[in-house]
């Protein structure tokens, strides 16, 4: 491991990502906004990386500091579900923190991404809320169990996704679900008129 | 001893637990009002344990499906039965105990003992895990209390060669010593006090219970009118061991200072009795704030290793200490 | 010891008056020691986010300050931060320095409110009690200020609904003074105290190392000595232009051991450097507009039109808290919106935490994090004087609530 010099600077950043992940890279943006009355910036960086070097992504992260995972958020874009993992690095630093953050697709018919908690041993809460919430399979997790869904939830569903395996439909019938079973005819009319449907 | 003995006594068998069960919700309301007071708080009325106790019985009794039913239906009685057995063998003020023989001291010391184990083997009987833990600790903290108890109680009944709790409480002791004999006396008072708040399971003591911890521990499964019975165990054991408290140490009658009245009056025995019983529940109310209200008011609860050390190394050496000063008094 | 195995299981929660909130720890034990201890939250999974992902920007500023009680000001602020990063809107200066002073304030009622759970949670209900009264301090103020206890509804995008006027300076001003008075008597209570010394000292400890590698937050990791403060690393509103410095134990003369006994500390300071930034922002408050677009109709446009994606960060009392949010071109609800509270981060350090303690340390470790708690609001008021009791309806305790934050706006409370 070379060593690194802290803080790290955007640019700095960007061709130690560059460098350390060759073609697998792309739409990396830099991003500066400045806040408050002394223009102090807020700096992020963006990238996608492909899902083969996305464990070497994480591997660079770890080089520079201890990472620190913010969270992984995750949607679902049709054909593809994306994960955004946000770290921050430089902490420590007044003012020189970068949010770094890395985007993976993962195409629908092979939902599986390899597990970081071997690094980052905190990321085991938030891997195991992309499983329940997006279908997503991260391998050798160390638990895989629920952690946030009810048991009584169903396990093809999941909430975060647009497709057929969503909620949408759920969510609309839940309240009257005992009616759906027994709709009403004209002999037995709705209790109290009902909407106009 | 004569019939009309025998009746008095009976019919006071019959009262007293009335008496004890009474004093020991108004000594509760008064210990929960001065806490509240003392915490910036309104705080519940004084007649407030007597709807907790009447609202409790009105509840349903749960036995839980884990339990040992007749183990636990019985255990609340056990604890509530040896308190007011005990209460027969106390002086109440101006008033000799209804019963007495040669080792009364002895044999209040096992009755105290008999509501703790009680609360354990209900709590063990239970089938829960959080009473499972807390009757371990009502045990360990019930090992740890005995022994300074025990240590007091024998330095007292050294200095008077006697076990009889009229014999001790028909003298005030600290007439018998001298200054030194005083100091060791001074330091088991500190020891008896340390015990108090351990015999009642109160904060810092009770881990037993141990609300925020165990939610509850031992009375965890215990509902309606067992747990309403453990309140007023838990009530007449305030009342008890202040009394113990008061006969071993504090046995003092207004009426050996001032006298309301001379024979000439014809009912100045009767004011003197009632200024004697005004004066013993003042003295049990002075007891109960200082060794329950304040310090509950006053420091958090310990650990249960903390609890034992604490019982076992500073107070008992306290003690120890004491019994020497005293003994060694005797001796020179 | 033999080779059976005497251990056992105790679950925490997810009622118990440990936790106040529902959660569930489980626990196995060996005798009154922890063997292992596995956090199962989800008890009250509302689903926040799908229904945010069904609303515009807008109609989600209520809903997520509706995540917490406690926290109101954190989401709506990560919220509207995120949206805006997303948007390319720009809030006012002005606005920057409003969030920042009703932020520190939340602060200082969210310590002055972990410090008495935490004394109740080792059986100290005195202070529980005392701190519990002290915190309504800043409770009136923040009513003054916003007009509401709790759910402020201050922010929106681009700015703030409400401003700090020169006339509420006096009555902010007072309140600080009065917390600066108390800090003394607070540090005393538990920093001093001996019986809560014995409780939280070497309680719970999480050391450096273990604070880095799972991620932790806030307050739980800065005891450890662990150098982590989005204010300080990554300025948000108006942080950027004040004065502070990460509040680690090693600061003031103690030791980074990360047990409870430090992260009391590290809170107890936290209060200070509010105080203190608080009176930073009230002195160079610029003047200006607090809202950059007070049109709601012209902003949802420019929300609609808006396509991109942004995150908000900040420190929140219980640490670093963010929320991620995309806007896509022509849509009027949020496309993607991920949320996360400090304590999701912080679970992962119970493990280490928990291991080898007691029984009788579950409580005040388990608060130690300080897990986001429910507030307290007004519900039965027993009037002692006449001796008569009543119980108010909702109606009438709305009506109640708004004549009393009218009094405080008059001054005359």
């Amino acid at each position: 491991m070379n060593t690194i010099d802290l803080p790290m600077s955007l640019d700095e950043l960007e061709s130690y990502f560059k460098e350390g992940l060759g073609d697998s890279i792309s739409d990396l943006r830099k991003e500066e906004i400045k806040k408050g009355l002394n223009n102090r910036p807020v700096k992020l960086i963006w990238f996608t990386v492909s899902r083969g070097s996305f464990r070497k992504s994480i591997e660079l992260i770890s080089d520079i500091q201890i990472p620190h995972l913010s969270v992984t958020s995750g949607s679902d874009l049709g054909d593809v579900v994306e994960l955004i993992y946000h770290f921050a690095v430089n902490y420590g630093y007044p003012g020189d923190e970068v949010s770094v953050n890395i985007k993976v697709h993962l195409p629908k018919d092979d939902l599986t991404i390899p597990t970081i908690t071997d690094l980052v041993p905190g990321a085991i809460t938030t891997e195991r809320e992309k499983q329940e919430f997006l279908g997503i399979k991260v391998e050798n997790i160390p638990d895989s169990r629920r952690l946030w869904l009810d048991e009584g939830f169903p396990e093809d569903r999941y909430p975060w996704r647009w497709d057929e395996t969503g909620m949408e439909n759920m969510s609309r019938y839940v309240h009257d679900k005992e009616e759906a079973a027994n709709p009403p005819t004209e002999d037995t009319p709705r209790e109290g008129g009902g909407k106009d449907e | 001893m004569s019939y009309e003995d025998w009746m008095v006594r009976i019919l006071f068998v019959l009262v007293l637990p009335f008496i004890g069960i009474f004093l020991g919700l108004l000594y509760k309301g008064f210990d929960r009002k001065i806490t509240a007071m003392m915490q910036a708080r309104i705080g519940p009325p004084i007649r407030q344990p007597f709807r907790d106790v009447k609202k409790l019985f009105m509840k349903e009794n749960i036995v839980p499906d884990h339990a040992v039913p007749w183990i636990f239906n019985a255990a609340p009685f056990f604890a509530l039965l040896a308190p007011l057995v005990a209460l027969v063998y106390l002086p109440l003020g101006p008033f000799e105990p209804v019963m007495e023989g040669y080792g009364d001291l002895i044999l209040l010391l096992y009755l105290l003992a008999i509501p703790a184990v009680a609360m354990a083997v209900g709590g063990l009987a239970s089938g829960s895990p959080y009473a499972t833990v807390g009757a371990q600790r009502e045990l360990v903290l019930m090992m740890s209390y005995e022994f300074p108890l025990a240590i007091a109680a024998v330095t007292i009944a050294w200095k008077y060669e006697s076990f009889s709790l009229a014999t001790i409480s028909s003298t005030p002791i600290w007439g018998q010593v001298g200054a030194m004999g005083a100091f060791g006396l001074f330091l088991i008072v500190i020891g008896l006090f340390a015990v108090l708040p351990g015999e009642l399971s109160k904060v810092p003591f009770d881990q037993a219970e141990a609300e925020t911890e165990l939610g509850g521990g031992l009375f965890v499964e215990y509902s309606g009118r067992n747990l309403g019975v453990f309140y007023l165990s838990e009530a007449v054991k305030m009342v008890v061991v202040g009394t113990l408290l008061i006969a071993l140490l504090f046995p003092h009658n207004l009426s050996q200072w001032y006298s309301f009245g001379g024979p000439e009056f014809a009912g100045y025995v009767v004011l003197n009795v009632v200024a004697d019983v005004l004066f013993f529940l003042l003295k049990l109310l002075i007891i109960i704030f200082v060794g329950v209200s304040v310090v509950r008011v006053a420091v958090a609860r310990f650990q249960i290793d903390k609890a034992s050390y604490f019982y076992w190394v500073p107070m008992t050496l306290l003690g120890l200490l004491g019994t020497v000063l005293v003994v060694l008094e005797g001796a020179i | 010891m033999s080779d059976k195995d005497t251990t056992y299981q105790v679950p925490i929660g997810p009622i118990h008056p440990a936790l106040k909130e529902p959660f569930m720890i489980n626990f196995r034990l060996d005798g009154e020691t922890i063997v292992d201890a596995e956090a199962h939250p989800g008890m009250n999974h509302r689903g926040i986010e799908f229904m945010g992902m069904h609303r515009n920007p807008l109609k989600v500023i209520p809903l997520s300050e509706r995540i917490c009680g406690i926290c109101s000001i954190v989401h709506q602020h990560m919220f509207t931060t995120a949206v805006e990063h997303a948007a390319g809107i720009e809030p006012t200066n002005r606005a920057r320095y409003i969030r920042t002073i009703m932020a520190e304030l939340e602060r200082i009622h969210s310590h002055v409110l972990w410090a008495g759970v935490a004394a109740h949670e080792i059986g100290f209900d005195t202070h529980l009690h005392f701190t519990w009264k002290v915190r309504e301090k800043v409770m009136d103020l923040l009513e003054y200020i916003a007009g509401n206890r709790v759910n402020y509804s201050m922010w929106t995008i681009g700015g703030v609904r409400r401003d700090i006027t020169e006339k509420m300076y006096p009555k902010v001003n007072e309140t600080l003074d009065y917390y600066e008075s108390l800090y003394k008597k607070l540090e005393e209570i538990f920093l001093g105290d001996p019986s809560i010394r014995l409780r939280t000292k070497d309680i719970g400890i999480l050391t450096e190392e273990e604070a880095l590698r799972l991620c932790g937050v806030g307050p739980t990791v800065r005891a450890s000595g662990v150098k982590k403060d989005v204010r300080i690393d990554q300025p948000y509103a108006a942080y950027g232009d004040l004065d502070l410095d990460y509040v680690i134990p090693s600061r003031y003369g103690y030791e980074n051991t990360g047990d409870v006994f430090s992260k009391t500390l590290v809170r107890l300071k936290e209060l200070v450097q509010s105080i203190d930034l608080i009176r930073q922002c009230v002195d160079q408050m610029p003047e200006g507009d607090i809202d950059s677009e007070p049109k709601k109709a012209v902003l949802l446009n420019k929300l609609k039109k808006a396509d991109g994606e942004g995150i908000g960060r900040i420190e929140a009392p219980r640490g670093e808290a963010f929320h991620y949010a995309r806007l896509k071109e022509g849509q009027e609800e949020l496309d993607c919106w991920k949320i996360r509270a400090s304590t999701y981060n912080n679970l992962t350090t119970y493990a280490p935490m928990f291991m080898g303690e007691q029984i009788a340390d579950i409580p005040i470790i388990a608060a130690c994090i300080d897990p986001c708690i429910g507030c307290m609001d007004r519900a039965e008021i027993v009037e002692i004087n006449s001796g008569e009791r009543y119980s108010y309806t909702h109606e009438e305790l709305h009506v109640l609530s708004v004549e009393k934050t009218k009094k405080i706006l008059e001054g005359s409370l």
